[in-house]
């Protein structure tokens, strides 16, 4: 346990302090709790200030196992602070700290600095409000706890720093020697901790609430462990150090005359105590000023401190070091050289770190970096069909991280179809509701405060009313879940015969746009709190010790003989009452031994004089500190330490603390919250008409910043500071750069290196400025709530539906209820630094931005470094540091674009999986040799094509209905496929297209062929060889889009805007929204169609149109969406579906949509291919055709003829492949054209594509003395070769050189085979010995 | 909108001459495209019906000469070429490289014959052959084709720098022999497989008539060996099937040799050729039948 002392004389004035408690007092009268920032609380009185940091494993949470919530030990309430010291001017003093005790209705009557103040729950749980924390002299202290009920925590009164600022814990875990000596003095604090009542130790065996207990000694070992104590490592043979530290004891209790508890109880540890010594406390004598360690603003050395501004702690610590390295501090390698730092801290926090020489900007770095700037909430339960997990073992090992046997949809009957269709729309229908709630809740919240603060008529008109509301809701909740439950339960059962099962995916997730981010540098950043591990070498525990483990003498060499001095002849004896842990007095002379300036005293007594030589007073301190200061950088063993220092000579089980307990003095600096103050300037319109929006993100694009008082909202708070950001990315660094030890570091990477090595400065806190967005809707996320205690409010704010998608937004925070109070749904604006202070655990004062003014008053606003997406307007990071940053528009409640697949028959119905709700219209594929475009319907079959025809100049699309199958697009099926190809055909009535539609085709086919120029998703599909023979095919899709908001519209609070339900005009915003990204290789969306109109195709990539359709008909303008819109926009998306659908807004992080394999797989193995083909010259009479390579493809052969003036097409189903083998024609040929159609045996089958010799043709001879290669090109699982009678050898499936030696004649034979069958091909080979 | 043409820059990055000049130096596809596109070159491969559509182009015992046209055969190649190509950008691509990739064919065709025969190929130096030098070729359909395994056929060539080695010579079928020359040859010349020294006679002028060629013998200045000339014409001696004086009896077709031996001595002794008696080596000399050979002159290009 850290202890430290600030020391405070009447002369110090030079640091500013802020010691603020919560105004509990405040709390039945609905005022402001919290501290309010920028605080001057005057200089403390003098004294001694002791704080110290709790164990780690007793301020953090443990979440048990299968547990929702996180529980938190109980804190020592009991604390013993002893001030001895080897001056003698300095007499020795103790006092007993109380930290629970409860004022009440009493006043505490010491002259305390602050009244710290708790809130707990009386036995009917309503709250109680009290004074905590009293000081006793130790002589006048008596305990009266010892039964009492614990109520401290890490966590008291909602306070995560409860424990650690001076504020709150006044007396509680703080203490102030009142110290007033005019001379100077030295001095030294033992403080040590134990519980009143040990039941509520973590370490007590017996379960109570917070306490997990244990009964054997792995469960005991398994708590140390979540405690992250440990009393040695583990790994010793035998856990010797447990035995040594159990035997301790047991020889400690027995010298004490203590009867030890039985069994377990008795030798292992059921009680903790806390201790640690603060020595060498330097008191300059009151009129003196003691020096400080609080950070100054200086300009004249290094020391200015630096803020960051981003979304992330990581941009912050990106656009930092940018700044560092090319600006404040330029690079050495290169100086006057900027090196993108930047992009490459972010790229190596996001794991996509790029190959040296390979551009950074990647628009999927961007993506990843934008998706972090959002919080998530769920969003709901889609239901879906699958078939039940296929048990075939080969093919489980084959796609064992799959989701059975995704492969193939759903066949439903319509009545199953109708329960599922049902439990979706119902299940969504019910997540909604349940976001309605949440955010009446919220609302029923603030109404009830306002009734509280100001009981006027229209506020308890409007509370009544959503009070009356959210009870109507909850009502319907809980009767939805049974009914959900119940359509469930009929599914299930339905569909376990049909060896189907219902499962539960994820709806689209919500998201809130993340507060804004600082870093500040150069405030010297401390490891007092939630670093105790921070000396431990070997685990990650802090070291703790057994009773009985103490320092009790040191051996000092005096020069002649070695003498052992005795701890208690150097301390006097300490009376301890049994009120108190009897290791105290142990503990004590351990301190004395261990303080350095006790080493006078100790030489004294070894030399036996008064004056014993400076040499033996200088190895005595040596042997005191040994251990700490060898260990940091020593490859020594801890116990080799111990005892080459002298300690306790001859005594195997004793141990030194840890060092975290032992602090040599200095004036303490431990940085906790930022205190901010900003302006921020609201600049948007409805039609965010000053924005650009450039596909990703919006940026400044309206001129001139708008700063001026009219849009000025001053916003302030105060936020924790935490170090952590920084610290993890040194070190993940660090190990990247170990990577290369030995080798050369690529020289795309030596920023990192020279980043990591002090050019940059690590010395950085950063925290979230956490509410600044929510006081934009004025919601007050820094207080903490009243909860109401009447069950009418209580329970329907508390109410929590079956199935919670969110935790209670209730009781964390307040609403701003002050007329005037501006409300902004959407935050988009500029901000200005106007004041910082970083204020640490003893109240001292950091200021980041003092004035320059000497009169003093007005801050000197502090110009921010910002990170990405901050950047103001076109501004991009140079030596001169922008006055403002920029919030680019960001709705503020939670929101989602909901990207959902539907029925490519019916648009209500979610696709779920079963066959019937394939959002698959049909398929095209583009033609881009002959300017054609076929069109398949949704299981593969051909309908037709569109074709340019007519005269040069004056073409129009034409539907030609495919061979025999095909119809005329006034019967396609899919109303949705058909619109698109009348939409190209500009006519609705006729297979020929209008006038219009020629370039409407030339420009739909150029568009389509340029997209894909760049995309080219590799995707894992299987039909990787289908587009090498007929092209890319794309999938004309159905979707539904949305933007939503998490429940209702938040609303204006204000006092004067009650009932009005002002949602400051959400609903008129509007925001541009890409589908598709042709910037991401990944990305396979050719384009869509907006609402229904198929007059336009809304491309990802406009191209360069030369002759466009008049009006045009390839677009490349975003969709715009709102919120609160009736329906959702329906959309058909043209897209290649071996790459995802990605939909960006700015507003929400990119959401990327897979179309699931199983609607895909199938259909493109099935999907009947034709080919223009002609002029040939063939037989037939034979049907001798040329065929395309490639084992089995099936071929035939589409005639056509006229009958009647029409077109009528033949078949030829048996075709003789000719080859270039000498087959003299019987029959007369003839040229003819035709199609060609290919059916089936893509993909799905095991295929030899080719299998033979190269440079030699059909029948294989090869001349003796020649290596010939073997190739062949194969799909299935795995190959074999044989060479005649040999052995089966293992092959790969595609090689392009395989050596073949032999003589006379071989046959060889390649076999492929999967999981559904075997292939196999044989060649005969002769090898001759003529030339 | 948009903001971001990077299509249109991608293509003018694709159309520029130092691009496309790179492309073609580091972008050759690999060594098995350009073996098929040789292979295709030298018509390997290409279905049998486009190279003879009809069976009455080539009926039986007959010998087409042919030129290869470079058009066609370009044609092929693009055909080939676009196997693959789903976007215009494929097509650009296809188009920048064609030329590289013809001229990585022609030299892989000029190695497949050199490399099934063991030597070396012409362009081992480096110099590849000229991808439009005209090629030309024969397709000989004849019971010779089966009938004399090894038939020789050997191009001259004008041009000296021609390699003599056709770039493909294969039996294709049973009767049927296809050769693919790199170039024009002046004359063609199809042997009998010389494999062994044979006695025989000509045939004469009619179906019963024989011809024996005489051979000076180093007597009276004709050289041995020499075609014995007189007035201009070989002198030969010519005989009947029906002339009984010539075979032995017994009607087994088998000559008599002193008749024959008589015979030739009286004709060379009347050229001069010959004095006394024939000895058996000399008379064997004028029997020695040389292989069958026959030339074909390219009338064209002596014009």
């Amino acid at each position: 346990m850290t202890v430290e002392a600030l020391v405070v004389t009447a002369a110090s004035n030079a640091t500013l302090f802020s010691v603020q408690a919560l105004h509990l007092s405040q709390y039945k009268r609905f005022g402001i709790i919290s501290p309010q920032p920028f605080v001057n609380s005057g200089q403390p009185a003098q004294g001694v200030y002791l704080n110290w940091a709790l164990p780690d494993g007793m301020t953090q949470g443990i979440k048990k196992q299968g547990a929702n919530n996180v529980d938190y030990p109980f804190l020592p309430n009991r604390w013993m602070i002893v001030r001895f010291s080897a001056d003698a001017s300095v007499p020795r003093a103790a006092w007993i700290v109380e930290s629970d005790y409860w004022f009440g209705s009493n006043q505490p009557s010491d002259n305390r600095l602050v009244n710290s103040m708790f809130i707990n729950a009386d036995d009917s749980g309503n709250p109680q409000i009290s004074i905590i924390g009293q000081a006793y002299d130790f002589d006048s202290w008596t305990e009266n706890g010892q039964n009492s009920e614990l109520f401290l925590n890490a966590v008291g009164n909602s306070d995560p720093m409860f424990t650690a600022y001076a504020g709150n814990n006044a007396f509680v875990f703080n203490f102030v020697d009142p110290y007033t000596n005019a001379n100077a003095a030295e001095m030294s604090y033992m403080v040590c901790g134990w519980y009143s009542n040990p039941q509520y130790d973590p370490l007590y065996n017996q379960p109570i609430p917070g306490v997990t207990g244990w009964t054997t000694e792995q469960d005991w070992l398994d708590l140390m462990t979540q405690l992250q104590w440990s009393v040695g490592s583990e790994a010793i043979a035998d856990n010797i150090d447990l035995t040594n530290a159990m035997q301790a004891a047991a020889n400690w209790l027995a010298a004490q005359g203590i009867t030890p508890l039985p069994g377990l109880l008795g030798t292992l540890c059921a009680q903790s105590l806390c201790h640690g010594l603060v020595f060498d406390v330097q008191w300059p004598g009151n009129n003196v000023e003691p020096p400080s360690n609080v950070p100054v603003f200086n300009s004249t050395d290094k020391s200015v401190p630096y803020v960051a501004a981003g979304n992330t702690s990581t941009d912050c610590m990106a656009a930092f070091m940018q700044w560092q390295l090319n600006y404040n501090n330029p690079n050495p390698h290169n100086p006057g050289q900027d090196s993108d730092v930047e992009l490459l801290l972010e790229a190596f926090n996001y794991k996509m770190l790029p190959q040296p020489g390979a551009v950074m900007d990647t628009p999927e770095l961007m993506n990843a970096m934008h998706n972090a700037w959002f919080g998530k909430l769920p969003g709901g339960t889609i239901w879906v069909v699958q078939t039940q997990p296929n048990n075939d073992k080969a093919k489980s090992t084959l796609d064992s991280n799959q989701q059975p046997n995704t492969n193939a949809p759903a066949s439903l009957t319509p009545q199953q179809a109708t329960a599922l269709a049902n439990l979706n729309a119902q299940q969504a229908a019910y997540d909604a509701d349940c976001r309605q709630l949440i955010s009446m809740q919220v609302q029923l919240y603030a109404d009830w405060m306002k009734m509280n603060l100001d009981p006027i008529a229209p506020i308890k008109t409007q509370l009544a009313a959503t009070l009356a509301a959210v009870n109507v809701l909850i009502a319907q909740l809980s009767a939805d879940e049974a009914l959900i439950n119940a359509a469930h339960a009929v599914l299930v059962a339905d569909l376990s015969t049909a060896n189907l099962q219902v499962i539960n995916k994820p709806g689209n997730s919500f998201y809130t746009p993340n507060d804004p981010v600082f870093l500040v540098n150069n405030a010297k950043r401390s490891y007092k709190r939630g670093e105790d591990i921070i000396y431990s070498k070997d685990n990650d525990s802090l070291f703790v010790r057994f009773t009985g483990q103490f320092i009790k003498s040191l051996q000092v060499n005096t020069g002649t003989s070695e003498v052992v001095v005795n701890g208690s002849v150097v301390c006097p004896p300490l009376l301890i009452t049994n009120q108190v842990p009897k290791e105290i007095p142990a503990l004590l002379t351990e301190a004395y031994l261990l303080d350095t300036t006790f080493a006078n005293n100790i030489a004294q007594i070894a030399m036996q004089q008064t004056n014993p030589p400076q040499s033996i007073i200088n190895t005595i301190q040596q042997q005191q500190t040994l251990i700490w200061n060898a260990a940091l950088d020593s490859s020594l063993d801890q116990r080799t330490l111990e005892q080459i220092s002298g300690f306790n000579p001859g005594d195997p089980l004793f141990h030194v603390p840890s060092k975290i307990g032992v602090w040599q003095w200095q004036q303490p600096w431990n940085p906790l919250y930022l205190e901010w103050q900003v302006n921020f300037y609201q600049a948007v319109d409805t039609g965010l008409s000053q924005w650009v929006f450039d596909g990703s993100d919006y940026s400044w694009g309206g001129g001139n910043i708008p700063v001026n008082n009219q849009n000025q909202q001053p916003l302030k708070g105060r936020s924790l500071l935490t170090p952590v950001q920084a610290v993890t990315l040194q070190s993940q660094l660090q190990d990247f750069l170990n990577t290369y030890k030995g080798q050369m570091l690529p020289n795309e990477y030596i920023p990192l290196k020279d980043v990591l090595n002090g050019v940059g400065d690590w010395d950085v806190l950063s925290q979230t400025l956490k509410g600044l967005t929510m006081q934009l809707i004025q919601w007050d996320i820094q207080q903490f709530g009243y909860i109401p205690t009447t069950p009418e409010y209580a329970e329907p704010m508390e109410y929590v539906p079956g199935n919670p998608t969110q935790v209670q937004a209730v009781g964390h925070g307040m609403p701003i209820v002050m007329n005037g109070t501006p409300f902004y749904p959407v935050r988009a604006g500029f901000v200005e630094i106007l004041q910082l202070w970083v204020v640490d655990d003893f109240g001292q004062v950091y200021d980041l931005n003092p004035s320059t003014s000497s009169g003093g008053g007005v801050p000197n606003p502090m110009p921010p470094i910002p990170a990405i997406g901050f950047e103001p307007g076109s501004y991009s990071l140079n030596l001169q540091l922008p006055q403002y940053f920029q919030l680019p528009p960001r709705v503020i409640q939670g929101s989602r674009l909901d990207f959902n697949f539907v029925s490519a028959n019916n648009d209500a119905v979610l696709s779920n999986q079963d066959v019937a709700t394939t959002p698959i219209c049909g398929w095209i594929l583009p033609n881009h040799i002959d300017d054609s475009v076929s069109v398949y319907d949704n299981t593969g079959q051909i309908l037709g094509e569109l074709t340019l025809m007519g005269a040069t100049g004056a073409q129009h699309a034409q539907w030609v209905a495919a061979p025999l199958i095909g119809v005329s697009s006034m019967k396609i099926a899919n109303a949705h496929l058909q619109s698109f190809v009348q939409g190209l055909l500009g006519n609705t009535g006729n297979d020929e297209g209008s006038a219009w539609s020629g370039r409407a085709l030339a420009n739909f086919m150029l568009t389509i062929d340029e997209t894909l120029w760049s995309v080219d998703p590799l995707g894992e599909r299987d039909n990787q060889n289908l587009s090498i023979l007929i092209g890319r095919p794309i999938a004309v899709i159905r979707a539904s889009l949305q933007l939503e908001l998490y429940g209702n519209p938040a609303t204006d609070l204000t006092i004067a805007k009650t009932g009005q339900n002002y949602n400051g005009n959400i609903a008129q915003y509007s925001f541009d929204t890409q589908i598709g990204n042709i910037d991401l290789t990944g990305d396979g969306v050719m384009g869509y169609f907006n609402a229904d109109n198929y007059s336009q195709f809304n491309s990802v990539h406009y191209g360069e149109v030369v002759t466009p359709a008049s009006p045009p008909y390839v677009v490349n303008s975003f969709t715009k969406l709102q919120f609160l819109a009736e329906s959702p926009s329906y959309i058909t998306l043209l897209l290649d579906p071996r790459g995802s659908i990605h939909t960006s807004s700015g507003i929400l992080p990119v959401l990327e949509i897979i179309l699931p394999d199983l609607y895909v797989g199938d259909v493109m193995n099935n999907m009947l291919l034709e080919f223009k083909t002609g002029p040939l010259i063939m037989d037939t009479q034979t049907w001798k055709v040329p065929l395309p390579a490639g084992a089995g493809l099936k071929w035939s052969w589409l005639q056509p003829a006229q009958v009647e003036e029409e077109l009528a097409w033949t078949e030829v189903t048996s075709l003789v492949n000719q080859t270039a083998a000498v087959q003299l024609p019987i029959n007369s040929p003839s040229i003819r054209e035709g199609k060609l159609k290919l059916t089936g045996a893509l993909g799905s089958q095991p295929s030899i594509y080719f299998f033979g010799v190269n440079n030699f043709t059909v029948p294989y001879t090869i001349p003796a003395g020649i290596t010939a290669q073997l190739s062949w090109a194969a799909q299935g699982a795995s190959a074999t070769l044989t060479i005649d009678k040999g052995a089966s050898v293992s092959v790969p499936l595609n090689s392009a050189g395989y050596a073949f030696n032999g003589s006379g004649t071989q046959v060889v034979t390649l076999a492929v085979l999967d999981g559904t069958g075997a292939v196999a091909q044989t060649i005969p080979i002769t090898i001759i010995t003529e030339s | 909108m948009n903001t971001q043409p990077n299509i249109t820059q991608l293509k003018n990055y694709l159309n520029m001459p130092e691009v496309q000049a790179l492309l073609k130096d580091i972008a050759l596809p690999e060594g098995q495209v350009q073996q098929w596109l040789g292979r295709l070159m030298l018509l390997t491969d290409v279905p049998f019906q486009n190279i003879i559509a009809d069976t009455r182009l080539i009926p039986t015992e007959s010998l087409r000469f042919f030129y290869v046209d470079p058009t066609w055969i370009d044609a092929l190649m693009d055909g080939a070429l676009s196997v693959g190509s789903d976007t215009s950008l494929d097509l650009m691509f296809t188009e920048v490289m064609a030329s590289v990739v013809k001229v990585a064919g022609t030299a892989i065709a000029a190695q497949i014959r050199a490399g099934l025969l063991g030597i070396e190929p012409d362009n081992a130096a480096g110099v590849l052959p000229n991808p439009n030098q005209l090629m030309s070729g024969l397709l000989f359909r004849s019971s010779i084709v089966s009938d004399w395994p090894g038939l020789h056929i050997v191009p001259t060539y004008a041009d000296e720098s021609i390699s003599p080695v056709p770039l493909r010579f294969e039996k294709i079928g049973g009767d049927m022999i296809l050769i693919i020359f790199p170039g024009i040859p002046e004359s063609v010349v199809i042997q009998q497989p010389s494999q062994a020294l044979v006695f025989g006679v000509m045939d004469g002028n009619t179906e019963t008539e024989f011809d024996i060629y005489l051979r000076g013998i180093g007597v009276g200045g004709f050289a041995t060996g020499a075609e014995i000339v007189v007035n201009k014409e070989p002198d030969a001696v010519s005989f009947s099937s029906t002339d009984t004086s010539f075979f032995r009896a017994g009607g087994n077709q088998v000559l008599n040799v002193n008749t024959i031996m008589g015979t030739l001595a009286t004709q060379m002794q009347a050229a001069g050729a010959l004095t006394g008696s024939l000895s058996p080596s000399e008379f064997a000399l004028q029997l020695a039948k040389t292989p069958e050979e026959v030339t074909f002159s390219n009338q064209t290009l002596f014009k």
